[in-house]
């Protein structure tokens, strides 16, 4: 079940990828996935390629995928672990959605973190409390981690 | 060496593009075909394939791309990658910018032109925007600037002085409110459009109804063609140089259907679109007015003998309020002259239907009584008169058709004629039964008691009195 669903994801991503993301098995294992998100054109992470892998569970789709960062990013909603915090990747996952879905959501929270819910206390603050010293610093890691 | 088409897709949002390659081709020799293809050095770009950054000294063929596989197309570094998502739509703000100056044409330019306006899409865009300005709605909705705008166009008051029934249409404050709304409402107007195409086709594929539409149009058309070509310089609007009704009258195959048999026009007329009947400039909304004021008459004579297409649209035309309270007007203003009587009488008798039913002398009575006609125009009795044409259209269609002794379904129609023309008159008379020997049995016998030893005589007549037995001994006694 699990990996007839992953194969039809693969092949759906491979005939009409969204723009700002790709995503494919990482190598032999169908479970174990390496994707690509490309900083978002309206945010202070464009130009950036940013790395996340993602670990399917066994009961895929009806439990979550695992996506985390492999590059740094200056973000309040992820963590210096690369963990994300995303409603749908925990409580807020339905069997509906797809990896291509859960990658567009990631790329809508770059674009718009919520700093309402934070994962990084301190990045939140600095959001709310001074937004360009924020964009400056993400447009600073984003240049140092992401355009290698 | 297979060559391979790749699809190059930027992550900028501009469109994708194809590159060919080879399978054997590294990396790096296929970042020189896709800078060459999008114009920018080879070492600004990265390429991502199934989530990894594909590197510069592997060959295509290790990352299992093959033909028609997408690949993501990144530029590092340097300003082109921004500036050109943000600077692409230039022009999104020009039809915002027009809207005001269309609104400022609208009081120059005859109201009831608007329709016809020259431009197409574009303009129509316009005024639908200046039409959505809560400004310009309530001054259009108030029937008092209405008739200011149009006393003080002088193109329009020119035609309204010269033709009382214009002018009555035009000081009527639900007419003016009904044209308003529909030119505000894009979707019914363009209803309103189509419904009168369709409505204008099926009337000229009739018998008799292309001259009617001609008198029609060589009535209207030397009062838009005077109010159009009067005030060239004043009218915002280009004048009636096109005669919309021409093209309608000269269109190669378009003059025949006046000796088309009704029964093959019904059904082609109707799946041909006439050009835009609307597309007259100032007046063209009375002038169509008037044309689909003959089409309810032409509708009722037209009997079970041409078909569903007429009666679809006549349906169509009587689920419009506004369509129908203009109809009306018009036919009231056409009525309530002795010229527009005698149109009318004219359309009446160059319709063969119509010339069937004045071999009845009640008809032809009935017929010249303006009174009788107004009755007819009124939307209840239309109503109830098309849905027993419809009913008997059904009836002569099936099995029960051959018991009103009508071999054409023309015959019934003219049934349901008659039994329309008796009710509009007031005196409610039910449709025939469907077995009238046995429903009329006590009159029959009444009949032959009194000495009317005809039985099928007397049949006849009970039907066609409905069962009254002194009308049928009237008519029986006529009749000797």
């Amino acid at each position: 079940m699990a990996s007839k669903r992953i194969q039809k994801e693969l092949q759906d991503l491979q005939k009409d990828p969204p723009t700002s993301c790709s995503a494919g098995p990482a190598g032999d294992d169908l479970f174990h996935w390496q994707a690509t998100i490309m900083g978002p054109g309206d945010s202070p992470y464009t130009g950036g390629v940013f790395f996340v892998t993602i670990h399917f569970p066994p009961d895929y789709p009806f439990k979550p995928p695992k996506v985390q960062f492999q590059t740094k990013v200056y973000h309040p909603n992820i963590n210096s672990q690369g963990s994300i915090c995303l409603d749908i990747l925990k409580e807020q996952w339905s069997p509906a959605l797809t990896i291509s879905k859960v990658l567009l959501s990631i790329c809508s929270l770059l674009t718009d973190p919520n700093p309402d819910d934070p994962l990084v206390p301190e990045i939140a603050h600095i959001y709310k409390s001074d937004r360009s010293r924020y964009e400056d610093t993400a447009r600073e890691w984003t240049r140092k981690y992401a355009m290698g | 060496m297979a060559e391979i088409t790749l699809r190059i897709k930027p992550t900028t949002g501009s469109p994708p593009f194809e590159v060919k390659t080879t399978r054997e081709a590294t990396v790096g020799d296929l970042k020189t075909e896709v800078a060459r293809a999008c114009d920018s050095p080879a070492d600004l770009i990265r390429l991502i394939y199934k989530g990894q950054v594909l590197k510069d000294h592997a060959t295509v063929e290790s990352y299992g791309l093959e033909h028609d596989h997408v690949v993501h197309m990144v530029k590092s570094k340097g300003p082109p990658v921004n500036s050109s998502s943000t600077t692409a739509q230039p022009a999104a703000g020009a039809p915002a910018g027009a809207a005001p100056s269309a609104g400022g044409a609208i009081p120059s330019a005859a109201p009831f032109g608007m329709e016809g306006l020259p431009g197409g899409a574009a303009q129509a865009d316009a005024l639908r925007a200046a039409l959505a300005n809560p400004a310009m709605q309530s001054l259009l909705s108030n029937p008092d600037f209405m008739r200011d705008m149009v006393s003080n166009n002088p193109m329009l008051r020119r035609m309204t002085e010269a033709n009382p029934q214009v002018a009555q249409v035009l000081n009527d404050p639900a007419m003016l409110q009904d044209i308003v709304r529909i030119m505000g409402n894009p979707s019914l107007m363009r209803e309103h459009t189509r419904n009168m195409d369709r409505a204008m086709s099926n009337l000229e594929s009739m018998p008799g109804g292309f001259n009617a539409l001609r008198q029609v149009h060589e009535q209207i058309q030397p009062i838009l063609n005077a109010a159009g070509h009067g005030e060239e310089a004043d009218a915002g609007a280009s004048p009636a140089d096109a005669n919309p009704f021409a093209s309608l009258f000269a269109a190669p195959g378009r003059g025949a259907p006046a000796t088309t048999p009704a029964a093959t026009g019904g059904d082609a007329g109707g799946a041909v679109p006439l050009p835009n009947p609307w597309g007259a400039p100032a007046g063209a909304a009375p002038g169509a007015g008037a044309a689909t004021g003959g089409l309810p008459p032409l509708g009722m004579f037209g009997g079970g003998g041409d078909g569903g297409g007429l009666n679809e649209a006549l349906s169509a035309f009587m689920r419009d309020p506004a369509m129908m309270a203009a109809a009306q007007q018009q036919m009231r203003a056409m009525l309530a002259t002795p010229e527009g009587r005698s149109q009318f009488q004219s359309m009446m008798e160059s319709h063969p239907m119509a010339a069937g039913l004045r071999q009845n002398p009640e008809m032809r009575a009935a017929l010249a009584n303006p009174d009788m006609l107004a009755a007819m125009m009124d939307p209840a009795n239309m109503a109830a008169m098309q849905q027993m044409q419809e009913a008997m259209q059904r009836l002569s269609g099936g099995p029960l058709g051959s018991l009103f002794g009508g071999p054409t379904a023309g015959a019934g129609g003219m049934e349901a004629m008659l039994a329309g023309m008796g009710g509009a008159a007031g005196s409610a008379v039910p449709a025939p039964p469907a077995n009238p020997e046995a429903t009329y049995a006590t009159q029959l016998q009444q009949l032959q008691d009194m000495g009317f030893y005809d039985r099928e005589a007397n049949l006849r007549a009970l039907v066609a009195s409905s069962g009254n037995v002194h009308a049928a001994v009237e008519r029986l006694l006529a009749s000797f």
